[in-house]
């Protein structure tokens, strides 16, 4: 075989395994749920580190007739790409039920199978490009290159492809990658005339047979699935909008229709008022991101909205609104008497349809002179914005839109928010209390240590209204006067909504929407059926509370969820899971259960068992392969064992680590984790593979692997301390910048991380090779289990915690790197 | 070569940020809205009986009350005749039993055998656990009894009946067209929570298999009820007729609006979900009137219910959970025709 054209065969195979991870994040996202970033990394993990071990522990058996069995794996990977997408789709997964305690465990064996099934062509992608490396050990620098080129250039063409193809179908991208590679495996082997072209052509029909039957869809739990199932339904875009941000469709059916926190008492106060009675929904991969506003001639009815409140106290105002949802803000806003409105909204798509398509429903709300309307992520915005406004609007639909990291809503972006404030405006943002008030209580906590960090007294700044299903938190940048706090208080009297905390709250008010957390069993027997005035403020379970934490009483750390306030450095607000409360949060399940927000966070505890679990085989595989062989597994010297096995487990660890923090942290310099999450995983590809290249260069010493760990040290010290500065005041620059710069940072913490393995395996000389297969096994075990870890360590302990941790695990690694056997002579 | 490719895609996500959608639209201007009375205590508190000048009254079209039009059913079958205290006994649900084959209304049949069972066990699964509740109460638990529920678990879509299935305390039966007929345990739960009396008139929203009017038509002097589904609407409207519940009236149209000609109601129950109290519904309940109706997203398990009445002081809105994760079929009917 030529040995120069095997190199285009990896470029292309690279390319797809990148596809791969990527294609399948949106899979999982568009079929079912988001966030499985951690998972896919893990999968590919997996596949990787079994191929690695397989590859060590099978001596010669590659070697014999290296070009049929590249073929072979090759045809494999080709065809399970589509094969193990359309198994996939029969994995009845179903992530609403993992809030139900007496149906998690059917769940996480689910997810045990989509990590069975796309283990398969991970693991013969690594088989592939083990292969090729140890055929081509004499050109390394050229098959690294085509290997890490490969990478980069598979992920940009995933993302463009992400613009002209659906997730649903974006494994055919990755087969057609693959297919390129089998053919140019094939074009260099023996193999010529019929028997070539059958061969390319067999493999060329699973295309067909993929498109033809692949059933992938929106899974029925999916908001979008059960509208389309509502009467009357229709899309009203003539084709889904398809980018990387998500698959983008318009319906309307009966289901659709407003959602404002209106006053229930509004058709008594105003007997002709009209509500908007066509109410379009917008769906983003499949879940509602707002109801399109349809403008009539009676606007009245935003007079009569909980989020009016704020605008009693100002007059014209400048108005910033995050998040422009379906435009009720920006109306509302306008109607009320807004001098200006600035609307900042991350999703280009959705603000191009209300400009658009939609525009002459909403009365060309969004082309308005006063409307300024700008596609960036909400708190890059407040990073970067010198004006200053007298309201500030955080939409819930913003907040809903991050369920993973959420940057707008941590104690480091309602000082952003305050600075962007004149010095009597006032912050407002509601959260949705339908389900329970948890998140209501992380808010408020978050509101008050914001103040705290600043010196300020937050109990004479802060205002929390009431309706059914709504709460808004009015944060002024000064204190409330007794004028502005009667005029609100009178506004909710009036209107039925709750004022359920104001400066000087004794407990007395009426309270007129009582949601108190209720067992579920307990009220099937309740007694109370009584009616008569409403409740009172000291009635309602919520108002106890937030006077507790506004006087600085409790911080609420004794309760069963998490309420500690979210910060930049765990930036996760819709995580309410302890670990070590997790089995007392899970049985809440009789007691209401938890809000359907905490799935993301279900999910990666169950990944956890699984990674767990998939960890243990991995490391298991030289026992059981030396079992099989009826071979003694060699002797090593327990002290060597336990130093080599310690040092492969930590750079396991702390290589996912850094990697996986990246991704969080960037996911706010690039304004969403999809770009984060490429961009890092083909940086650190790169850089690393480049790292680990250069290094063949040099005499292969502890020494080197020093200089290395203090390289990792340093960089780490940079995430902590220098990347957030950076992020603040590069965060002004345009996008395509950003991705460059983000190129920039992963470079110089990459290259050393790229050091470690090749440089430990190498000095596994002499009778120390036998320790090979471990080193990939261990390795592999615990960069499995550090994904999820990683995840869990940031969203429980924060990212400072995991980066420090990760230095020192290549602190550890540094003083435990196998020392050669004393026999040989050092590998050059 | 990978900076071009960086640069290629940054354009093309810049070019998303442009204006690629131009489109002419002249902004309309927005009427401004004055709030600052809101904020000042008001001189009148608003009567709560003033009624909406309500639009979009029976949103579908031709229907009105009680007529139907049922394709295949014959009008000329003579009705059977009911028995005066509607307690039905097996005689009773035989002749109903003709008359539905007779007139094609439905295709209800069940052996006296089978009958017996599924009476037995809507007895001892559903009526005897509801027995037990805090909130049972003698009036409640004999109008249980004499709803003939087995006879009402047909699929109207499927023209099958729904025999043999367990009548016991959590079973929700598919009545077709995307309808169900809820629970026992939940239907004598928001009952309760209603306190009907003989003196009151309720309305009822989502009429679905019509078990829950004739639960309530016991126990109150009269039961408005309204379903969307035209031909669940019409077959249930003339099977309530035939069995001969003229305490009842039934209605096709858009619930989400009520029934201002009939009202105002004492009882308000809502058997489908709303995304939020409908304002119609507000305005159609008596100062003293109760609702108890399922809120939240549609097709959730996530919906909550609520009891609603008016503050007698302020005749403000006070709205109470009574329960926690509900599930209901959506209320279709608002805006169809307008779409």
């Amino acid at each position: 075989m030529n040995r120069s054209r095997l190199f285009f065969p990896l470029f292309f195979i690279s390319m797809s395994t990148i596809g791969m991870e990527v294609t399948l994040l949106r899979y999982f996202a568009a079929t079912s749920w988001a966030s499985f970033g951690s998972m896919v990394i893990s999968i590919a993990l997996l596949g990787f580190a079994v191929s690695g071990t397989v590859l060590t522990l099978s001596g010669h058996f590659f070697q014999r007739r290296f070009e049929t069995k590249l073929l072979v794996i090759s045809w494999l990977y080709l065809i399970t790409i589509p094969l193990a997408f359309l198994a996939a789709n029969f994995v009845a997964f179903n992530p609403n039920k993992m809030l139900n305690v007496h149906e998690i465990g059917p769940e996480v064996l689910h997810l045990s199978l989509f990590f069975a099934i796309f283990f398969v062509p991970f693991f013969l992608a690594g088989l592939f490009t083990g292969l090729t490396f140890l055929h081509h050990h004499k050109s390394m620098g050229k098959i690294y290159f085509f290997d890490l080129a490969g990478a980069g250039s598979g992920s940009l063409f995933i993302l463009a492809a992400l613009f002209f193809v659906s997730p649903f179908d974006l494994a055919a991208v990755d087969f057609g990658l693959a297919f390129l590679a089998f053919g140019a495996v094939l074009l260099q082997t023996g193999v010529k005339g019929l028997p070539r072209i059958a061969l390319l052509v067999s493999a060329a029909l699973f295309l067909p047979l993929f498109l033809g039957v692949n059933s992938a869809t929106y899974r029925t739990y999916k908001p979008i699935r059960q509208a389309q199932m509502a009467a009357g339904n229709r899309a009203l875009l003539p084709a889904p909008l398809l980018s990387p941000l998500g698959i983008m469709e318009v319906l309307s059916n009966a289901t659709e229709k407003a959602t404002l926190p209106l006053s229930d008492d509004f058709s008594q106060l105003v007997p002709d008022g009209k509500i908007p009675e066509v109410y379009p929904g917008f769906y983003l991969d499949g879940n509602r991101v707002d109801g399109l506003l349809v403008t009539g001639p009676d606007n009245r009815f935003v007079g009569y909205s909980l989020d009016a409140a704020p605008f009693l106290l100002l007059s014209h105002p400048d108005v910033l609104v995050l998040g422009s949802g379906g435009g009720f803000g920006t109306y509302q806003a306008l109607s009320l008497g807004a001098g200006s409105v600035q609307v900042v909204e991350s999703n280009p798509f959705l603000i191009g349809l209300l400009r658009s398509q939609f525009a002459a429903q909403n009365g060309g709300l969004f082309l308005r002179p006063d409307v300024n309307v700008l596609i960036n992520d909400g708190r890059s915005f407040a990073l970067r914005d010198t004006k200053r406004y007298d309201l500030i609007e955080i939409s819930d639909a913003a907040i809903a839109a991050r369920p993973d990291e959420n940057y707008l809503l941590t104690t480091q972006a309602l000082a952003d928010d305050s600075r962007l404030l004149k010095p009597n405006g006032v912050l407002s943002v509601t959260v949705d209390v339908s389900d329970n008030f948890f998140y209501a209580l992380k808010l408020l906590n978050t509101i008050v240590e914001s103040h705290l960090d600043r010196g300020l007294n937050p109990a004479s700044r802060i205002v929390i209204l009431r309706s059914l299903f709504r709460m808004v938190f009015l944060v002024k940048n000064s204190d409330f006067t007794a004028a502005e706090v009667a005029a609100l208080r009178q506004f909710s009297s009036n209107l039925g909504f709750d004022a359920v905390w104001f400066p000087g709250a004794k407990g007395t008010e009426p309270v007129f929407s009582l949601a108190p957390y209720i067992p579920v069993t307990r009220a099937a027997r309740t007694g109370d059926t009584t009616i008569g005035s409403s409740p009172i403020l000291d009635d309602d379970q919520f108002f106890g509370l937030a006077r507790d934490v506004i006087d600085g009483r409790t911080d609420l750390s004794n309760g069963v969820f998490d309420y500690r306030p979210t910060t930049d450095d765990r930036p996760y607000f819709f995580s309410l899971l302890r670990p070590d409360r997790l089995g007392l949060a899970l049985k809440t399940y009789d007691l209401g259960g938890l809000p359907p927000q905490e799935i993301p966070s279900l999910v990666l505890y169950a990944e956890g068992v699984n990674v767990a679990f998939f960890a243990l085989v991995i490391v298991l595989i030289p026992v059981a392969a030396s079992l099989f062989r009826r071979r003694k597994l060699p002797s090593l010297g327990r002290g060597f064992f336990t130093r080599s096995a310690l040092y492969f487990a930590a750079l396991g660890l702390g290589f996912l680590f850094i990697e996986i923090v990246l991704i969080q942290k960037l996911a706010l310099f690039l304004g969403d984790v999809i770009y984060s999450f490429t961009l890092v995983l083909a940086s650190i590809l790169v850089f690393a593979g480049l790292g680990s290249f250069l290094t063949e260069k040099f005499h292969r010493s502890k020494t080197l692997i020093r200089w290395a760990a203090l390289g990792v040290v340093i960089g780490v010290a940079f995430l902590i301390w220098g990347l957030p500065p950076l992020i603040r005041t590069l965060g002004t620059l345009e996008f395509p910048y950003r991705l460059l710069l983000s190129f920039v940072f992963t470079a110089p913490l990459a290259l050393p991380l790229g050091v470690f393995f090749p440089t430990g395996l190498s000095r596994l000389t002499g009778h120390r090779r036998s320790f090979i297969p471990w080193a990939w096994s261990i390795n592999g075990a615990f960069s499995v289990v550090s994904t999820v870890s990683a995840r869990i360590l940031s969203q429980s302990f924060g990212f400072t915690f995991v980066l420090v941790l990760a230095a020192l695990l290549y602190v550890i690694a540094a003083s435990t790197a196998p020392t050669p056997s004393e026999e040989d002579a050092p590998a050059p | 070569m990978r900076l071009f490719w960086f640069l290629l895609l940054a354009s093309l996500l810049a070019s998303c940020q442009a204006e690629v959608f131009r489109h002419p639209v002249v902004p309309t201007p927005i009427p401004l809205v004055s709030i600052a009375a809101l904020g000042q205590i008001p001189q009148v508190v608003p009567a709560a009986k003033s009624l909406v000048d309500a639009n979009g009254m029976a949103a579908v079209p031709g229907a009105s009350s009680a007529t139907v039009s049922v394709s295949r059913f014959d009008s000329m079958v003579p009705l059977p005749a009911a028995p005066a205290d509607h307690l039905f006994g097996w005689p009773a649900i035989q002749a109903q039993i003709q008359y539905g084959l007779k007139s094609h209304l439905r295709n209800y049949t069940i052996t006296e055998a089978d009958w017996k069972r599924d009476l037995k066990a809507y007895q001892t699964k559903a009526i005897a656990v509801i027995a037990k509740k805090p909130y049972a109460t003698p009036e409640l638990i004999q109008a249980l009894q004499s709803v003939p529920r087995p006879f009402l678990a047909y699929n109207y879509q499927t023209r099958l009946p729904r025999t043999q299935i367990a009548e016991d305390y959590g079973t929700i039966i598919d009545v077709g067209f995307g309808a169900t007929m809820s629970a026992p345990s939940i239907q004598a739960f928001m009952t309760a929570q209603l306190h009907p009396t003989k003196d009151m008139v309720a309305l009822e929203i989502g009429t679905g298999s019509g078990s829950q009017s004739l639960l309530l038509s016991y126990l109150v002097k009269k039961v408005y009820t309204i379903e969307v589904r035209q031909e669940l609407g019409e077959t249930v409207s003339r099977l309530i007729k035939g069995l001969g519940y003229d305490n009842i009236e039934t209605k096709l149209g858009d619930g989400y609006y009520g029934w201002k000609e009939k009202g105002p109601f004492d009882i308000i129950i809502v058997t489908c979900q709303a995304n939020h109290i409908p304002p119609a519904l507000v305005e159609q309940l008596k100062p003293n009137g109760v609702m108890v109706i399922p809120v939240g997203p549609p097709w959730s398990e996530n919906q909550q219910m609520f009891k609603v009445w008016k503050d007698p002081a302020t005749g403000r809105v006070v709205s109470r959970r009574i329960l926690a994760k509900t599930r209901f079929i959506p209320m279709l009917g608002a805006n169809m025709e307008k779409k």
